[in-house]
C-alpha cells in the first residue's frame, strides 16, 4: 500500500503513525514512512504524516523523524490550543535544525467535546493551520454516546466544523465513512456533509476514493454553467457593465466568484484542461 | 534460424503478424454424415478396436479445465498397455494433468502440444523431462494446424458432457456440463479415429455442438470430471485500488478511442483488472445508452449479464469459465457456442476475433517494443502460455494489456521479455497504475487523449524509467542453451523458444 499510495488518486495521502501503528511497531513505522516520502514521487498528491497525540510519549519522536523528510502538512489528533503551539515550537526547531525552509501546515482533527467547543481558539493557535478533520469515533467516545449509521448524533459537530472551517477559509474534512463496502451510502452521506460546506473527506480504504471524487468534484453542468458565466462575465466588463444577467436572472460578483471557484474546482480535479 | 523480433526461430521463423500465406484447405474425409459411433460400455474395449501404436499422438480439449478426469483416465491406460512416445495435444494443461510428469521420465509421453500449460507439467516441462521440444501455441493455431494437415492426431478423446442417442456431443447438459466444446471440434473434424467419452446419455441433449457422423465411438464412465474445477482461477472483479485504477483508466481510454458506439464489439479475459474493466465500460455505456453488437471469448457471469441487460446483442463464447456461464449458454439464445476455428483461426477469413473493436489482455512482461510475454515468468519458467492472446491481439482494432507496473517488486516493463507470446506489432497500448504507454503508430489517438483526458501519456521508455527507479535494474538471467519449448505464433512460425531452466 505504501508504495502504490502515490497512484491512488487522493488529493492527499496521510501516513499514520498514530492508531494504525501498534505500540511496538512505532520506531520501524517513522522510519518506513520517512523513507517512503524520500524516496517516493508523489506528483499527483500532497502529503501528510499523522503524528502522536501530545499526551502520548511519541510525538516529539514522531516529529524528529518526520519533518527531515518535508511532508506538506502535518496531521495533529485530538487537537487542542496547547498541543498545536508545542508542535508548532517542536517544529521548527526541528526545521531549523535539518535547515528545512518548505512551509509545513497543519491539519487539526477535531475528536473530544472541549476540542469542538474551543475550535476558534485552537484553529487560531497556529497560522499554519489549514484544515481541520473531524475525528468521530473518537468525539462519539468522549460524548459517551453511540455513533450509527445516520450520522444523526454527529450533526452538530458537524455543522460547527464545516462552518468554523469556512469562517476561516480552511478546508474542512469529514470523519471517514467506516462502512467500506457501501459505496451508495458513502455517497449519499458525502453529498450531505458537501452540503453543510464541508469540502473534502477522509477515506479510510482507497476504494473510495473514487466515490469522494464523484462527490466533490463539480458536474458537468455545473462546469458548463460556470465556463458560461465566466465568458458574459469578461464581455461586461469590456463593456464596462457591473452585472449581467444569464438566463434571466441577474449576475454580480458573488455568482463569478462561485463560478470561478466552480471552474478552479474542475482544474482541480482534472475535469477540465 | 533468427526470425523477424531477433529470437530464435529455429527452422520455421515468424515473419511478420499478418505475412504469412496460407498453404492448403481442409477438405473433409468424414463425408458420410449418415454415420453413427459405435456405443461401448467401457474404455478398455474402445482402445482395444483403435488403431493405436507408439509415436502416435492423442488429442484433449481442456472445458473442464483443472476438473479434466479424461485425460488422465486414457493416458494411464495406454501407459499400462506399454504405449511409448506419444505426443499429447491438448488444448491446455492444468495442475490435475500431473499424471504426464511420470510418464516424462518412463517415456510414454514424448511431447505436448498446448495453448496454455499450467502446474507440475509445466515444472517438468522447464525442468528438462521432456524428451521433444514441446509447443505452446495459440487457441486459433491449433485448429488451423489441424486443418491444414500440420498437426496429425491419430486419436481425439472428447471429454463429452453429453451424448444423445445418435452420438451427438453437447457441453450443455449433464452432471459435467462445461457449457462449450468449442476445443474440440477441429480434434473431431481431423483426427483419423475419434472417441467420445461421457457420464451422461440421454435420448435428445440441449444445443449438440458436435455431430455424430464425425465420431467413432462413444463410451460411458462413472464420471468424466468436476465441474467444479472449471472455474477459472480468478472470475471476480479485483478490490484491489491499483487494479481499479487501472481499470478506469483503460475504460476512460477506450471512451476516448473512438470505438465506443452502437455496435461496439469487446472482448476481456476473467482476470480481476479485466473484469473491472468491463465493468467501467459498462458504466459508460449505461450512461451513454450504447448498445454493443458482441462480446466474446472465455466467458464469465459478468458478461452474461452484461448480454442479459442488453449490452450486447450477442455473446460469442468458445469456452465457459464459469458455472453461470455454462447456464446461460444452455438457455440464452444469443450466448451462441462457437469452436476455436470460428473464434480465432487465422486462416479462416470469417473469424470472430478479427471484427472486434477492443480486446483487455493481461501480461507477465512487456517490452519496449511491445511484445509481451503471458507464457513464462522473468526467470524462464513456464506459466501458462497465450491461449488466445496472440489472436485477440492480431484481430481486434485496439489491444489493451492491463497490469500493475510494478508487483512484488518486479516491473511488467522490461528491454526485452523473457519470451515472445505476443509480438508488438499487434499489440496498442499498455496501461498501468502509473501512466499509459501506446504505440507511436497511434499518434492520433496519443493527440487526441493528450487534448480530451487527463490521462497520464507517457513513451514507452519514460514509464519503464518510473519503473527502473522504483526497481532498480535486475541482472541479466542466466539460461541454459537447451530448448525445451516453442512459443509458436497463430500462423505456426516460431516467435520464440524457451530454455530449460537452469534452478
Amino acid at each position: 500500500m505504501l508504495t502504490t499510495s502515490d497512484v491512488l488518486g487522493a488529493d492527499t495521502i496521510v501516513f499514520d503513525l498514530e492508531d494504525a501503528v501498534s505500540l511496538g511497531e512505532k520506531d520501524s513505522a517513522r522510519a518506513l514512512v520517512k523513507e517512503a516520502l524520500q524516496f517516493l514521487h508523489f506528483k499527483h498528491s500532497e502529503v501528510s504524516v499523522r503524528i502522536n497525540p501530545f499526551d502520548s510519549p511519541y510525538w516529539q519522536e514522531d516529529l524528529k523523524y518526520i519533518i527531515e523528510a518535508s511532508p506538506d502538512s502535518i496531521v495533529i489528533p485530538k487537537a487542542s490550543v496547547e498541543s498545536v503551539k508545542a508542535i508548532e515550537m517542536e517544529m521548527n526547531r526541528f526545521k531549523a535544525l535539518y535547515g528545512i525552509e518548505k512551509k509545513i501546515r497543519f491539519i487539526l482533527i477535531i475528536e473530544t467535546a472541549m476540542g469542538l467547543v474551543d475550535i476558534r481558539n485552537i484553529v487560531e493557535a497556529s497560522s499554519l493551520t489549514d484544515g481541520l478533520i473531524l475525528g468521530a469515533e473518537d468525539l462519539s467516545s468522549d460524548l459517551g454516546i453511540k455513533r450509527t449509521k445516520t450520522n444523526k448524533e454527529i450533526e452538530y459537530a458537524r455543522f460547527v466544523l464545516a462552518t468554523t472551517a469556512k469562517a476561516y477559509r480552511i478546508d474542512a474534512i469529514d470523519t471517514p465513512y467506516t462502512d467500506i463496502d457501501d459505496f451508495e451510502g458513502l455517497f449519499k452521506d458525502t453529498a450531505f456533509a458537501k452540503s453543510i460546506g464541508f469540502t473534502g473527506r477522509l477515506a479510510i480504504n482507497p476504494r473510495q476514493v473514487e466515490t469522494l471524487h464523484e462527490v466533490f468534484s463539480p458536474t458537468t453542468e455545473e462546469i458548463e454553467e460556470s465556463l458560461a458565466i465566466l465568458a458574459e462575465a469578461k464581455d461586461a466588463e469590456e463593456k464596462g457593465f457591473g452585472v449581467f444577467s444569464y438566463k434571466g436572472k441577474m449576475v454580480d460578483l458573488p455568482v463569478i466568484k462561485r463560478a470561478e471557484t466552480t471552474i478552479a474546482s474542475a482544474k482541480k480535479w482534472g475535469l477540465i484542461k | 534460424m533468427k526470425n523477424v523480433l531477433g529470437k530464435e526461430g529455429l527452422n520455421n521463423p515468424y515473419i511478420g503478424a499478418f505475412k504469412k500465406v496460407k498453404r492448403s484447405t481442409f477438405i473433409s474425409s468424414k463425408t458420410d454424415l449418415t454415420k453413427t459411433p459405435q456405443f461401448c460400455t467401457d474404455l478398455d474395449t474402445v482402445l482395444d478396436s483403435l488403431n493405436l501404436h507408439d509415436g502416435m499422438t492423442v488429442s484433449f480439449h481442456h472445458h473442464l479445465r483443472n476438473g479434466d478426469y479424461v485425460l488422465d483416465l486414457v493416458l494411464r491406460n495406454l501407459q499400462k498397455r506399454g504405449f511409448k512416445d506419444i505426443t499429447v495435444a491438448a488444448s491446455s494443461i492444468f495442475p490435475c494433468h500431473k499424471c504426464i510428469v511420470d510418464m516424462f521420465e518412463d517415456g510414454t509421453v514424448r511431447k505436448v502440444i498446448a495453448s496454455y500449460i499450467s502446474g507440475p507439467v509445466a515444472k517438468a516441462i522447464s525442468e528438462g523431462k521432456c524428451k521433444e521440444i514441446c509447443e505452446i501455441t495459440t487457441h486459433g493455431e491449433r485448429p488451423r494446424s489441424m486443418l491444414e494437415g500440420e498437426l496429425v492426431v491419430d486419436v481425439a478423446f472428447i471429454a463429452a458432457p453429453a451424448v444423445d442417442k445418435e452420438g451427438n456431443l453437447s457441453g450443455s447438459d449433464g452432471p459435467s456440463a462445461c457449457g462449450v466444446l468449442g476445443y474440440a471440434a477441429s480434434d473431431a473434424m481431423t483426427a483419423k479415429e475419434v472417441v467420445a467419452i461421457t457420464d451422461f446419455t440421454r435420448d435428445t441433449i440441449n444445443r449438440p455442438e458436435i455431430s455424430h457422423h464425425l465420431i467413432d465411438y462413444v463410451v460411458k464412465i462413472d464420471s468424466i470430471g468436476d465441474p467444479k474445477g472449471i472455474v477459472s482461477g480468478t472470475t471476480m472483479i479485483t478490490k484491489d485500488p491499483v487494479g481499479l485504477k487501472i481499470a478506469r483508466d483503460a475504460a476512460t481510454l477506450i471512451a476516448h478511442s473512438g470505438l465506443l458506439k452502437d455496435g461496439f464489439s469487446f472482448q476481456t479475459g476473467a482476470g480481476g483488472i479485466s473484469l473491472a474493466v468491463a465493468s467501467e465500460v459498462k458504466k459508460i455505456m449505461a450512461k451513454n445508452q450504447i448498445k454493443g453488437s458482441f462480446a466474446c471469448g472465455g466467458t464469465t457471469d459478468y458478461l452474461v449479464n452484461m448480454l442479459k441487460e442488453g449490452f450486447f446483442e450477442k455473446l460469442y463464447d468458445v469456452q465457459c469459465f464459469n458455472l453461470d456461464a455454462v447456464e446461460s449458454v444452455k438457455v440464452n439464445e444469443n450466448h451462441i457456442k462457437i469452436d476455436a476455428n470460428t473464434y480465432a483461426n487465422i486462416n479462416n477469413p470469417d473469424n470472430i476475433v478479427n471484427k472486434l473493436d477492443v480486446v483487455i489482455l493481461g501480461a507477465s512482461e512487456i517490452d519496449l517494443d511491445y511484445n509481451v510475454n503471458v507464457t513464462t515468468g522473468s526467470d524462464g519458467v513456464i506459466l501458462g502460455g497465450s491461449g488466445g492472446h496472440a489472436d485477440t491481439a492480431a484481430g481486434a482494432k485496439l489491444s489493451i494489456i492491463v497490469s500493475q507496473l510494478v508487483n512484488s517488486r518486479l516491473s511488467c516493463l522490461v528491454d526485452q521479455v523473457t519470451t515472445i507470446s505476443t509480438p508488438g506489432e499487434t499489440i496498442d497500448i499498455l496501461v498501468t497504475d502509473r501512466g499509459i504507454a501506446i504505440h507511436p503508430r497511434h499518434s492520433d489517438l496519443i493527440k487526441k487523449l493528450k487534448e480530451e483526458t487527463n490521462l497520464e501519456i507517457l513513451d514507452i521508455r519514460e514509464l519503464k524509467k518510473i519503473a527502473d527507479d522504483l526497481t532498480g535494474i535486475p541482472e541479466p538471467k542466466n539460461t541454459s542453451d537447451r530448448v525445451i519449448a516453442i512459443s509458436k505464433y497463430r500462423d505456426g512460425t516460431i516467435l520464440d523458444v524457451i530454455y530449460k531452466s537452469i534452478n
